[in-house]
């Protein structure tokens, strides 16, 4: 009887030992499955904000570009201007302070001379 | 129209202003490269002064350019005693207004300068308005200059400088003269004009300028 019972004990245990890690498999396999699903999603998300991320960069590099060609048009208007308000200053200067010649005036021996002031 | 009367306006402002006589002291004092001989002979060198970058005083206006004020065109000395210790000298100096031609309304004055060495490394040269000769647009003027030859605060080979000038205007020759410059730039320019050629201008810039133009010649 014994050495009957022996061996079908064994088959069972095997039998139930087998069936109870075929189950812990499948549920590890499932959680895996998910994890993966949603780090995908994740990824997914983070692409989407780097593509709108990468758009909003090369649409304040064209502003940029943009304020940068306007400061340079203000500079030059300044530029030319100046050089204008220059020319006119100078044109201006020249007609009024005319640096005209001294007249004849008393040399020192002549106020030596003099007694008075 | 109601621009002209607000110039008018100003200029009736100003006018005022102009009939106060302004007293001027300037200080100055400052290391050059120059020996104490070197400086001495600068100084007396009277006749050189109208001839120095200084000597025409021009006034900027920042991001345009300069407009010239005053010009000296006559710098004149005869020496009663002049050696390498000492001199004596009477200076006769005129200046000229921009756009003035009438030499009766120019700055002139006679002064009477002299210099001394107390030692080989000091001397003080020192020059006081004539009063009683002709002078116009000043009622005093009273300068010194002591110069040191390798003085502690100086590094060395250099000589120190010490000025100062001490300037009264008279009023009434100082409107005459302001009134010759602005005339013919007609009632709107000429009060605007007025206003740079004020006392404090035509005595403490011209006179700064000119000693600060002087010493850097040295």
């Amino acid at each position: 009887m014994n050495r009957i019972a022996a061996p079908i004990t064994a088959a069972l245990l095997l039998v139930m030992l087998l069936l109870t890690n075929g189950c812990g498999v499948s549920d590890n396999m499932e959680k895996m499955n998910k994890n993966t699903e949603r780090l995908a999603d994740q990824a997914a998300q983070a692409q989407s904000q780097l593509d709108s991320t990468n758009k909003h960069m090369e649409r304040m590099a064209i502003q940029i570009e943009q304020d940068q060609q306007y400061i340079k048009l203000l500079a030059d208007s300044l530029s030319k201007l100046e050089k204008i308000g220059t020319a006119m200053f100078s044109l201006v200067s020249d007609q009024l302070f005319v640096n005209t010649p001294p007249t004849k005036s008393d040399d020192i021996d002549d106020v030596l001379k003099g007694t008075t002031k | 129209m109601k621009f002209e009367k607000l110039l008018m306006i100003l200029s009736l402002a100003l006018a005022p202003n102009l009939a106060f006589a302004v007293n001027v002291t300037v200080d100055d004092s400052r290391c050059v490269d120059a020996t104490i001989s070197r400086a001495h002979e600068f100084i007396t060198n009277y006749d050189n002064y109208s001839k120095l970058p200084g000597a025409r005083f021009e006034k900027s206006v920042p991001g345009f350019g300069t407009m010239p004020m005053l010009t000296m065109v006559k710098s004149q000395s005869r020496f009663t005693a002049q050696t390498a210790a000492q001199t004596d000298a009477l200076v006769w100096v005129v200046l000229q207004p921009t756009n003035v031609t009438d030499s009766k309304v120019y700055p002139r004055f006679l002064i009477h300068c002299t210099s001394a060495f107390d030692s080989a490394a000091h001397f003080t040269h020192a020059c006081n308005l004539a009063n009683e000769k002709q002078h116009f647009g000043l009622a005093n003027f009273t300068s010194t200059l002591q110069v040191t030859a390798n003085a502690d605060d100086c590094a060395a080979g250099q000589s120190r400088l010490i000025y100062r000038l001490i300037l009264e205007s008279n009023a009434g020759e100082v409107t005459q003269i302001k009134k010759a410059a602005t005339s013919l730039l007609g009632p709107i320019i000429g009060p605007i004009v007025a206003y740079f050629f004020n006392e404090e201008t035509f005595f403490r810039s011209y006179y700064v300028n000119f000693y600060d133009s002087w010493a850097k010649a040295l």
